[in-house]
């Protein structure tokens, strides 16, 4: 994979992310929102190498730990590994799942971005639980789990919409990535066939 | 067996954990690394706000439109309470700290004439390496009149510091006990600090100009490194008596005395490591 594209496409959409996050915001799902992030990340962990995919991964997550506004408690203090955490744990989870499917489809795309979205967000709301339990971490009290459930949801639901466009537009620039893992087994199968 | 490049990922996974799991007063240092790979970020977070802002304007409670003049008059009032906010935590924070060292100090200081003051030490340009030097304090807004030349100072957990050597309106100057002008200080030896009540000996500490104290003791006296030193001087106010002077740092043979051995004491509250102290008066005593 090219990380001389990857990177700078990762500072576009996690600085968008951090934006207009709100603009998309579900306020009756408790705020869910798309994540151009999650959709990058899903598009990059169905068609590169697997080492490739965990850094990816890991890059994308910490872009997200730092990202503006990331802040939080009294001292708005950054904590630097929730996301970064996360979003490996979701590219590992697609890694697992990405033989079984159609990796250059705009509809895998998008039910893999949500699952992206939802599994980081899983790993980013254990993480901060965990935090809670920890006595010297000083962290917010976590939201009920309902709430949590249903932002998961949105964010599942909004990310696959949203990756209608964002990953049509990342699919058609796919040849830029050089992605340097053959192709899924099912497309294969389908190349020979045609 | 693991490739240099998966134990490179799985290092960087187990540090990333730990620091997702590290209290935030140990992570400081990742704002400073936020602040750096957000710098790129930080553009098109600007243009996702205004794009927001276009595209779904701001609207009060009512739903009205909120008009842009209102809006950064509302901004402003929420920066200036977030700022008075952080003052206030962290007078609340001091306040809070001079509390706990006050409750530290023993009761009968609690319960002279004047009661104890609490001062900050002032930023100064002094070398704090050098443990004889004297330590400057801040002078204190209002009762500066309850600060004396000879007051005895102490930092939390009974650890007395020095004396006060120089009481104006603009300078407050410690004179540390392990400085050579601060004579010899009688001392008991206790096994732990909280082991009060059975001193193991007296021992008479005299500093030795570089920082700390030494004594020479009997050979036979079971000292160890770590035991306490206990103020018992009857030189020094009676309200004081108790404080920790310091700890035995090491012990050390004396060729021309065989029979005796060199207790060195490292003082109780450094200079270098002091932040906040409490003065305790003397002034009813002076009179005595």
């Amino acid at each position: 994979m090219r990380w001389l594209v990857f990177f700078p496409v990762l500072v576009i959409f996690a600085g968008l992310d951090a934006g207009i996050g709100s603009l998309f915001a579900i306020s009756w799902m408790g705020g869910a929102a798309p994540s151009l992030v999650a959709i990058l990340v899903a598009f990059v962990a169905l068609q590169a190498s697997p080492r490739a995919t965990l850094w990816a991964g890991w890059w994308a997550g910490l872009m997200l730990d730092v990202a503006p506004g990331s802040g939080s408690g009294g001292t708005m203090a950054v904590v630097l590994g929730p996301h970064a955490l996360g979003m490996t744990a979701a590219a590992w989870i697609v890694l697992v799942c990405r033989g079984l499917v159609f990796r250059t489809r705009l509809p895998t795309l998008m039910a893999v971005a949500g699952v992206v979205a939802a599994a980081s967000a899983l790993a980013v709301t254990s993480i901060r639980t965990l935090r809670f339990w920890l006595p010297w971490t000083e962290a917010a009290v976590p939201q009920p789990a309902v709430d949590v459930l249903l932002r998961l949801c949105g964010d599942a639901v909004a990310t696959g919409i949203l990756a209608i466009i964002v990953g049509g537009v990342l699919l058609m620039t796919s040849r830029w990535w050089r992605f340097d893992t053959t192709p899924g087994r099912l497309d294969y199968a389908g190349r020979r066939g045609g | 067996m693991f490739s240099r490049r998966r134990l490179a990922l799985g290092i960087v996974l187990l540090l990333t954990t730990v620091s997702a799991l590290l209290p935030p007063s140990a992570s400081g240092w990742s704002n400073d690394v936020a602040d750096i790979l957000r710098v790129g970020q930080m553009p098109f977070a600007r243009m996702g706000v205004a794009l927001n802002g276009w595209l779904r304007p701001w609207r009060d409670a009512q739903g009205q439109p909120v008009d842009p003049a209102t809006l950064e008059a509302v901004q402003a009032e929420r920066d200036r309470l977030e700022r008075l906010f952080r003052q206030e935590r962290i007078r609340a924070d001091e306040l809070a700290a001079r509390v706990r060292l006050l409750e530290s100090l023993p009761d009968s200081a609690l319960r002279a004439p004047i009661p104890p003051t609490t001062l900050s030490r002032a930023v100064t340009g002094r070398a704090v390496r050098d443990a004889t030097a004297r330590i400057e304090l801040q002078p204190p807004d209002v009762g500066e009149d309850r600060l004396h030349v000879g007051d005895v100072v102490v930092a939390s957990g009974r650890r007395l510091v020095g004396r006060l050597e120089r009481a104006t309106d603009l300078r407050l100057l410690v004179r540390p006990v392990a400085h050579p002008d601060t004579g010899p200080i009688e001392v008991a030896l206790v096994r732990g600090a909280d082991d009060t009540t059975r001193p193991l000996a007296r021992i008479l500490l005299q500093p030795d100009g570089r920082g700390t104290l030494r004594a020479d003791v009997d050979r036979r006296v079971d000292v160890q490194v770590g035991d306490a030193l206990m103020l018992t001087d009857p030189g020094w106010p009676a309200r004081v008596q108790g404080l920790v002077v310091g700890h035995v740092q090491a012990l050390e043979p004396i060729d021309a005395a065989p029979l005796r051995q060199r207790v060195v004491v490292m003082p109780a509250a450094p200079p270098q490591s002091i932040v906040q102290v409490a003065v305790v008066s003397t002034a009813s005593e002076v009179g005595e």
